[in-house]
């Protein structure tokens, strides 16, 4: 094969149809002698080409079994796994073509750099020159060009996580696989890599998988966000859709910092602008799916959007008690005691602060308020 | 929702089960593990089977009832003796290893050889010299301080028997030392910790099952060994000499068959507990990314008792293997100390095949044994860790099982043709009669004793990479027989040459096990030994010993050169 022959320009975008990957219902139950334990459970979900899905949750949610399901370091109790239509399920793990980055970065501790990254294609027989061209080409796609000749002790963190990337991406795989690649970094170096993995991803079009319990990670880098939750998906979204209409109160206090109001829903306009009461006073907001008159809901403000004004305002909010009080330079952050119990509301940095004990008025805009039927609270 | 719909539906969708949604394991992986199986059921499987039956024969039972009723002092003999050995080999082996990993003193790797140096002699050798400098007119204990010192017996077996086996414990507890995570003695350290606390509460119960481990292996040596009774036993009887008698004194074999079974029960029983033990309280180091550097302890209070004792046991081991060395030169070291050659002549004469098939049959066998031992790991720690303790018990039973049981089950079992369903499949391997005079079957209990050292440091190796390096080489394409050849073995390198070298030695050095069925045909060195010493022939031995001394180092410095060029190529190679 020649180099024209390969796929292996790393620097194109790929063929649209390459990397669709679809999860139908899987299920994933480990069973030991004395229990059994569902770490996945009916997840089923489809993997655009190209797109950059993250799953999102807390430890033990399931999101990293269902990325091992994917990469085929487990296979699913019950479910498909299709890559480009076709089942991957019994496909062991090294004839996928997925390439994983592990959070330990994984490397090869008695090979160099060059040959950490050269690993796969030796494996798979590519001829010589070849394999020198495109690890070249992956290291310079990740800034390590001068460490080859380098063992993975000598490096720091952060270029060992190059290394690993190097060695994902060598391979030209239709998928990445990434399980918590930045956790073991310092949080400089984090964001950095955030921006440059992410601008790598778009530069090659490679659908990816990115296992994280970093919110803001997820919120910064995704196509879409998989929120999951005790093994099972909570919400599928953009970034924007997970943080703004999140449907239930768990994605919403997993992602950012909310307030919640036990509401009695009104009346509900074909806008999608609903009126609930709250302690005999009308507010407005945005109605999540299900929210139907006449039914009790859960209002969810996010604490940037909830303004502290003074007592006897006239914006729509909830009337309450500042108990605490912090300057945070740009923002004046507030706890503030109302019969929805502690609120938390912001004010801009600006203002000179309200002591503990004042009365105030905690106000939202109706566009920033959302309604999350009842049930769809966190389980 | 979904699980409702499902119940609904007709028959005609069935729900998978686990097993067929699995993703099929490599090919390679069920070829290592038929191939694995086989060979542990030719070389612990049938001699056992063969064994039990013989046992349980009419005179089998006769016997096993009698050392329960009659005579119970060769029972209880054997289990005190075991139990005298493990603590004392367990000991030296801390106190050594400690040393070694956490001290700083000039001769330092000259420690490491002297202390490894009884592992590398036939048991004999020590027990020879421990009779020539200690015993009842020895060159120290009569000729220079003046007192009648009784070493045949107790005494004298378990210093020699844990002397030969502290090796061992040696390199698994320093094994363990040098795993444990540095920072542990930082954070110890910096909570305020002394010296002294740091060694009573971090690094002795860190090496727990390193310690039991050894007691384990100290103690079944202590109560298969044979060779030690026979010429240090005196009047202390042991199981494992009774069996010898029964067959070389009496030719009943099923008299020695169910004293074998009584000597395989303790040994085994110990095995599973601390098998089972150690298990459940392991203390794994999980190296994932490089870790902080070792500092040494100065601490006067831990330093100065620790090289003491170091000191004292060395000298020890420098008196045994000084006089082994001089005794091969002398004409009857301590009777008539002038310089001879004479007992080298009369090696040259009649040993020299001995030495020449002692050294073929163990160059075979090192490799099978290291090959087998690393298969085992693998499956176990890699490929099947629901099943895998099966096999990793069945692995170690090559050690679990007494040298002496062994080598009488490959008597019964292979001095005759195999048959299986009316069909042979495979001939005689033991006796004089047998195909290659009984060298095959020498060979075969050579590799059912290499195994579960290297089986050992093959699994302890393995839990300390990090199981996401090999998934690694798996993401990017390469099958589980490139992974294990490429990554794994490269990273457990240590543990192969600890499966080699062990085998090496233990093969070159052994008569227990293999007392049975040496042939006049096939000579082996160590029964060479035996002959001499029996006949009172010290001269002749230590000639013997130090020449097979030699040898053994030989092999193991060619071994290591060899094993680093590997290494190196196939760092290179890529």
């Amino acid at each position: 094969m020649t180099l024209d022959q390969s796929r292996g320009d790393l620097g194109t975008a790929r063929d649209g149809l390459a990397g669709l990957l679809e999860l139908q219902d899987i299920s994933k139950v480990f069973t030991s002698r004395h229990d059994t334990a569902t770490a996945v459970a009916d997840v089923t979900l489809t993997i655009q080409p190209g797109q950059f899905v993250t799953l999102l949750g807390p430890s033990g949610c399931g999101k990293t079994t269902t990325l091992r399901m994917i990469a085929g370091f487990e296979s699913p109790t019950s479910g498909d796994i299709l890559l480009d239509g076709t089942s991957i399920v019994r496909t062991p793990p090294n004839k996928r073509p997925m390439s994983m980055v592990f959070q330990s970065y994984a490397l090869f501790p008695h090979l160099t750099v060059f040959d950490n990254i050269g690993f796969g294609l030796r494996v798979q027989h590519v001829d010589k020159g070849e394999r020198d061209v495109r690890i070249r080409k992956a290291m310079e796609l990740t800034g390590i060009e001068t460490f080859g000749d380098r063992h993975p002790n000598e490096l720091s963190g952060g270029q060992q996580q190059r290394v690993a990337l190097s060695r994902a991406l060598v391979m030209e795989p239709k998928m990445l696989l990434f399980d918590e690649p930045l956790s073991n970094l310092d949080a400089k170096l984090r964001l950095r890599m955030r921006d440059e993995i992410r601008a790598i991803q778009q530069r090659l079009q490679i659908t990816s998988v990115f296992v994280t319990h970093d919110q803001s990670e997820a919120l910064t880098m995704s196509d879409v966000i998989v929120v999951m939750n005790k093994g099972r998906i909570e919400q599928v979204g953009t970034p924007e859709e997970v943080y703004r209409k999140p449907n239930s109160t768990f994605v919403a206090s997993f992602l950012g910092s909310a307030n919640f109001l036990e509401v009695h829903v009104v009346a509900v306009a074909a806008t999608g602008v609903a009126e609930a009461s709250f302690e005999g006073r009308l507010l407005q907001a945005q109605a999540g799916p299900q929210v139907v008159a006449g039914e009790t809901a859960t209002l969810m403000v996010r604490s940037e959007n909830l303004r502290v004004e003074p007592a006897g305002s006239s914006g729509l909010g909830v009337d309450g008690k500042v108990s605490s009080s912090a300057f945070d330079g740009a923002v004046i952050r507030y706890a503030v005691e109302t019969p929805a119990g502690i609120l938390s509301a912001e004010a801009p940095g600006t203002d000179s602060p309200m002591p503990a004990g004042t009365l105030v008025r905690c106000v939202f805009r109706a566009e920033d308020a959302w309604l999350i039927a009842t049930g769809k609270e966190a389980a | 929702m979904t699980q409702t719909l499902t119940r609904q539906q007709p028959a005609a969708a069935p729900i998978p089960t686990a097993r067929s949604q699995r993703a099929r394991k490599d090919p390679y992986v069920w070829v290592v593990l038929g191939v694995v199986l086989a060979a542990l059921l030719v070389l612990l499987g049938l001699p056992v089977a063969k064994l039990a039956v013989e046992a349980f024969s009419e005179g089998g039972r006769a016997a096993i009832v009698r050392t329960f009723s009659a005579d119970l002092s060769p029972l209880w003999n054997t289990l005190l003796l075991g139990v005298l050995v493990g603590i004392l080999g367990t000991a030296v082996g801390f106190v050594m290893a400690y040393v070694q990993v956490f001290l700083d003193f000039p001769g330092k790797k000259l420690l490491h050889a002297l202390t490894l140096l009884p592992m590398i002699s036939p048991p004999f050798a020590v027990a020879t010299a421990l009779i020539t400098m200690f015993g009842r007119r020895g060159i120290i204990s009569y000729k220079l301080l003046g007192f009648e010192f009784d070493v045949y017996g107790l005494q004298g077996l378990v210093i020699v028997i844990a002397m030969t086996f502290a090796p061992l414990a040696y390199m698994n507890i320093r094994g363990m030392f040098e795993n444990l995570d540095p920072s542990l003695f930082e954070a110890a350290k910096a909570l305020g910790a002394s010296e002294t606390r740091i060694l009573f509460r971090v690094t002795l119960p860190m090496v727990v099952p390193a310690l039991l481990a050894s007691f384990l292996i100290l103690f079944v040596e202590g109560i298969a060994d044979l060779a030690n009774p026979l010429v240090l036993g005196g009047n202390f009887r042991v199981l494992a000499s009774q069996i010898y008698f029964a067959v070389a004194g009496q030719g009943d074999m099923a008299t020695a068959a169910g004293l074998a079974m009584v000597l395989l029960i303790p040994a085994v029983a110990v095995f599973s507990i601390q098998k089972y033990w150690a298990n459940r309280k392991s203390v794994v180091t999980v190296t994932g990314k490089p870790t902080g550097v070792r500092r040494t302890v100065t601490d006067p209070w831990v330093k100065v008792p620790m090289l003491t004792l170091a000191a004292l046991w060395t000298i020890l081991i420098l008196l045994l293997f000084g006089a082994i060395v001089a005794g091969g030169f002398t004409n009857i070291l301590g009777v008539d100390n002038t310089f001879s050659l004479g007992h080298y002549e009369f090696v040259a004469r009649l040993g020299s095949t001995a030495i020449w098939t002692t050294l073929s049959m163990t160059l075979i066998a090192a490799p099978i044994a290291a090959l087998l031992a690393v298969c085992v790991g693998w499956l176990v720690v890699r490929q099947f860790p629901a099943g895998g303790r099966f096999l990793d018990f069945a692995g170690m039973l090559g050690s679990a099982i007494p040298g002496t049981v062994l080598g009488l089950g490959f008597a019964l079992a292979f001095a005759k043709p195999t048959w299986f369903m009316g069909q042979q499949i495979l001939p005689a391997l033991a006796g004089g009669l047998a195909v290659g005079s009984g060298a095959i079957a020498i060979i075969l209990v050579y590799v059912a004793r290499g195994i579960p050292a290297g089986q050992q440091a093959t699994i302890a190796g393995l839990r300390q990479i990090n199981p996401q390096v090999e998934e690694a080489a798996v993401s990017v394409g390469a099958n589980a027989l490139q992974t294990l050849r490429l990554v794994t073995l490269p990273l457990i390198r240590p543990a192969i040459v600890t499966a080699v070298t062990y085998t090496l030695t233990k093969s070159m050095t052994t008569i227990t096990a293999i007392i049975f069925i040496t042939t006049p045909q096939t000579k082996v060195i160590t029964s060479q030994i035996l002959d001499e010493v029996d006949a009172g022939r010290f001269g002749n031995a230590f000639a013997y010993c130090t020449i097979l001394i030699a040898l053994v180092l030989v092999v193991l410095g060619v071994t290591t050169l060899l094993m680093n060029a590997i290494g190196r190529t196939k760092a290179k190679t890529s």
